[in-house]
C-alpha cells in the first residue's frame, strides 16, 4: 500500500463526492482495521467494499492485516488448574473474614451476627463445594478396574485413535498379518468381570504394576472428554467382528512407530485417518527403497560427498539466494560472519532439497545441474560411483545422493547432539538439565502437551546448533561452547544404537 | 455478578471458574510470566470480591472485570518500571532464543523437522511481536481479539473515546504486521505446506 496520502485519493471512494474529507492513508488503515472489527457503520462499510472490489493494493492491504491477526491464534492459552481457583477462593474467603472482623469491631450485635452467617455461608459453600468434587470423584481402584483395558492399551489406542484408521490400514494391506494368540493376548486378558480384572492386576508382576500405574497417572490427567474417546474406541475395538485382526493391525502398526524418531510419531498423531494412512505408506515406501538402493556410503566416500555438498553451497549460492523471499534474503546478507552465513545458506538449501524432494521425488533443484552429479560421481570411490551409475536416469541418482546425504547426516547429528529420537530416559535426563523455571512451567502443562514442548526443546536445544557441513568438507565439526549442553553419558549409548 | 453481589458464595465460585483463565492468559501477555499474571488474577478476583456491592445492574460484567484487569495490570507494570526491574521473559529464553532466524536456518539444516520448528518459530515471532507493542497497544489488542469486545467496551475498560482505541488497534495491528510480514510470507508457504503434509512430506529420515 502507498502510504501517499495523494495517491490514497486517487481511489473511488476517496473522490466520492458525498465525502469532499482527504482520506489520507492512516485514515484508509483505520478504516480497514475497523471494517475487519466489524465497526463500521452501513455506509461506511459499503465505501470500504466499493473499494476493495475496484482495488487489489487495498485488498492485499486488507488481506495482509487480517492474516497477521489470524496469526495471533498461534499465542498458547496456559490451562488454569483446580489448585488455582482453590487457593483463589480461600484468598477471598480470608479476605472475607477479615471483612467481617472489621466490621464485628464497629457494628451493631444483630449486624454482626447477620455478617458472620454470610460468611459461614460463604465458607461452608466453597468447602461443600469442594467436597461435593471429592465425593464424586469415583474411587481410584474401582475406576482402575472399569478402565483397565484402556490402561493396558492406553499407548496404543492414543496413537491409533480410531477404530477408523486401523480399518484404512487393514483395507490398503498395511501391517497385515493373521491375528496371533500373542498379538490378542493383552486385549483378552484384561476383559470380563471386574472379579477377573482384580485377579489379573493382582497377579501381575510389580513392574507391570508400575506400569499400569504410570499409564493410570497418564490417564488421570487428559480431559473428561478425551478419557471418554478412549473408552469408546476400546469398546469399537473389542466389540468389532474383525476385533482379533484390528488387534494385530493395531500391535504391528505401534511397533512399527517405535521405529520413528518421537517428532514423526508426534506428528502422525495430528493427522486425520486418511492423511495418516497416506502419510504412513509413503513412508514405507520410502524405507522400502533406502533397503533396496540406498544405504550408506563408506568413510571416504561420506567425507567426498560432504565436499561436493560445500561445493555446491558455494557454486550455486547467489543462484539459490535469488529463490528466497527478500526479507530473508536480506536477514542473510547483514551476517557479517561469512563463516556463519555460509552455514545458514547450506542449511536453507538443504532444507530446499528435501522439500524439492517430497513435492516430486527425484526433482532436481534448478540450482543443481547434472554437471554436478557428474562431478561427483567422478570423485566417488569405483564402488561408489558404479552404484551410482546403476540408476540410468539423472533424476534416480539425484535420489540416491539424497538418501545418501540423509544417512551421512544422521550419525553427525546424533555423535554431535544426541539421537533425534530420544527415548523415555533420555528425555528425562534433558529434563532434569533445564532450569528450575522451565521445569516447572512444562510440570503445569498438562502430560500430552508437556511430552510435546519437552520434545520441542529437546529438539532444538539439543539439534539446533549443528549446520549440515562445515566450509571445507566433511561432516564432522569442531567442538563448540553449546555443545556441551547435550547428555554426554547416553551418547554413547546413542552410538551403540545406531552402529 | 449479581447473586455475588448479594453474597452469593456459589455464584462467586461459578464466576471465579469462569473467567480465571481468561484473566490468567491476558494478564500473562500483557505483564508476562505465568507465577505474576496468577498473582494479578486473584488481585483481581479480590478486588471483585471487595467491590462487589459498587457493582451496578446495567453494566456488563466483563466490562467491568476487565476494567479492573486493566487496572491491576496498569499498576502492576507501572511498579516494575519504578523499580527499574528488568525481567527476563519466560519466553525470552525460549527455544529460539534470542536469534530466531538464525537458529530456524541453522534448525533447518536437515536436523530438524522443518513443519515442526516452523510452529515453533511462528509461535515466538508471534510473541515477540505482541511484546514489542506498547502496554496500552497490546491491552487493546488482547480485549479486541481474544475477548471479542467493541471498540466502545474497550474504551469503556481503558478510559479513552472510541475514536482513540479505532486509532489505538489500528497502529497496533500496523506494527504486528510490519513485525510478522516477513515471516509470514515466509511462514504461509511452510505452514501451507504443513496443512498438506500427508501429501508433500516425505517422512523425515532419522
Amino acid at each position: 500500500m502507498n502510504n501517499d496520502p495523494r495517491e490514497a485519493n486517487r481511489h473511488p471512494a476517496h473522490s466520492d463526492k458525498q465525502d469532499k474529507k482527504p482520506l489520507d492513508a492512516t485514515l484508509l488503515d483505520e478504516q480497514l482495521v475497523a471494517y475487519l472489527d466489524g465497526e463500521l457503520d452501513a455506509e461506511s462499510g459499503r465505501r470500504i467494499e466499493a473499494l476493495l472490489a475496484s482495488d487489489p493494493e487495498v485488498r492485499g492491504r486488507l488481506q495482509s492485516l487480517e492474516r497477521t491477526w489470524d496469526l495471533l491464534d498461534e499465542l498458547d492459552a496456559a490451562p488454569v488448574g483446580e489448585p488455582f481457583t482453590h487457593t483463589t477462593l480461600e484468598m477471598v474467603a480470608v479476605a472475607a473474614r477479615e471483612e467481617v472482623e472489621q466490621e464485628r469491631a464497629v457494628a451493631p450485635r444483630r449486624r454482626r451476627r447477620r455478617r458472620l452467617a454470610i460468611l459461614g455461608a460463604i465458607l461452608a459453600a466453597a468447602v461443600l463445594g469442594f467436597l461435593s468434587i471429592a465425593l464424586l470423584t469415583p474411587d481410584p481402584n474401582r475406576q482402575l478396574l472399569v478402565d483397565l483395558p484402556v490402561l493396558v492399551n492406553l499407548d496404543e489406542y492414543r496413537q491409533v485413535a480410531s477404530v477408523e484408521f486401523l480399518r484404512l490400514l487393514r483395507k490398503e494391506k498395511l501391517f497385515d498379518a493373521e491375528a496371533t494368540g500373542t498379538a490378542d493376548a493383552g486385549l483378552m486378558a484384561v476383559d470380563g468381570p471386574t472379579a477377573a480384572r482384580r485377579h489379573r492386576i493382582e497377579s501381575m508382576s510389580p513392574e507391570q504394576k508400575d506400569e499400569l500405574r504410570r499409564a493410570a497417572a497418564r490417564f488421570a490427567v487428559l480431559g473428561p472428554a478425551d478419557q471418554q474417546r478412549l473408552r469408546q474406541l476400546d469398546a469399537r475395538v473389542r466389540s468389532g467382528d474383525d476385533s482379533p485382526k484390528l488387534q494385530a493391525v493395531m500391535h504391528r502398526y505401534c511397533d512399527w512407530l517405535k521405529s520413528l524418531p518421537l517428532y514423526s510419531r508426534s506428528e502422525l498423531a495430528e493427522l486425520g485417518p486418511e492423511a495418516r494412512v497416506k502419510w504412513v505408506k509413503r513412508r514405507l515406501s520410502f524405507e522400502d527403497q533406502a533397503r533396496e538402493g540406498g544405504g550408506r556410503l563408506g568413510g571416504r566416500d561420506t567425507e567426498t560427498l560432504g565436499k561436493w555438498m560445500n561445493d555446491c553451497v558455494e557454486r550455486h549460492e547467489a543462484a539459490f539466494l535469488k529463490t528466497l523471499p527478500e526479507p530473508q534474503r536480506k536477514r542473510l546478507s547483514e551476517f557479517s560472519d561469512s563463516a556463519m552465513r555460509h552455514r545458514l545458506v547450506a542449511g536453507q538449501m538443504w532444507l530446499s532439497w528435501q522439500r524439492a524432494h517430497a513435492d516430486e521425488p527425484g526433482k532436481m533443484p534448478p540450482w543443481v545441474s547434472e554437471n554436478d552429479l557428474r562431478r561427483l560421481r567422478s570423485q566417488l570411490s569405483p564402488q561408489a560411483r558404479k552404484r551410482l551409475e546403476s540408476r540410468p536416469t539423472a533424476q534416480e541418482q539425484w535420489n540416491l545422493v539424497l538418501a545418501w546425504m540423509r544417512h551421512a547426516m544422521r550419525p553427525a547429528a546424533s555423535h554431535a547432539h544426541g539421537p533425534l529420537n530420544p527415548d523415555d530416559e533420555r528425555l528425562a535426563a534433558f529434563f532434569e538439565k533445564l532450569p528450575d523455571e522451565e521445569r516447572n512451567r512444562l510440570l503445569s502443562l498438562p502430560g500430552e502437551e508437556m511430552q510435546r514442548q519437552l520434545l520441542r526443546l529437546y529438539l532444538t536445544r539439543i539439534h539446533a546448533p549443528g549446520p549440515p557441513m562445515q566450509r571445507g568438507g566433511g561432516f564432522d565439526r569442531p567442538k563448540r561452547p553449546g555443545d556441551d549442553r547435550a547428555p554426554k553419558p547416553s551418547d554413547k549409548a546413542g552410538k551403540a544404537s545406531r552402529s | 455478578m449479581l447473586q455475588v453481589r448479594d453474597d452469593n458464595a456459589v455464584a462467586f465460585e461459578e464466576l471465579v471458574a469462569r473467567y480465571q483463565g481468561r484473566l490468567v492468559n491476558l494478564l500473562r501477555h500483557q505483564v508476562g510470566g505465568r507465577e505474576l499474571a496468577e498473582d494479578l488474577t486473584q488481585e483481581v478476583f479480590l478486588r471483585v470480591y471487595r467491590s462487589r456491592k459498587s457493582y451496578t445492574p446495567g453494566a456488563k460484567f466483563a466490562t467491568w472485570l476487565f476494567t479492573i484487569a486493566h487496572h491491576v495490570a496498569s499498576n502492576a507494570l507501572r511498579d516494575r518500571s519504578r523499580r527499574h526491574e528488568v525481567t527476563l521473559r519466560p519466553h525470552d529464553s525460549g527455544p529460539l532464543g534470542a536469534r530466531p532466524l538464525d537458529k530456524m536456518l541453522q534448525a533447518s539444516s536437515g536436523q530438524m523437522p522443518a513443519r515442526l520448528l516452523d510452529k515453533v518459530e511462528m509461535r515466538e515471532m508471534v510473541r515477540m511481536a505482541m511484546e514489542a507493542l506498547g502496554q496500552r497497544q497490546r491491552m487493546a489488542v488482547l480485549l479486541s481479539k481474544f475477548e471479542g469486545l467493541s471498540y466502545a467496551e474497550i474504551a469503556e475498560i481503558m478510559e479513552i473515546s472510541p475514536q482513540a482505541i479505532k486509532s489505538l488497534l489500528c497502529r497496533a495491528r500496523e506494527n504486528l504486521r510490519e513485525v510478522l510480514q516477513p515471516y509470514f510470507d515466509n511462514g504461509n508457504v511452510i505452514l501451507s505446506d504443513a496443512k498438506d503434509v500427508s501429501d508433500r512430506e516425505v517422512p523425515d529420515d532419522e
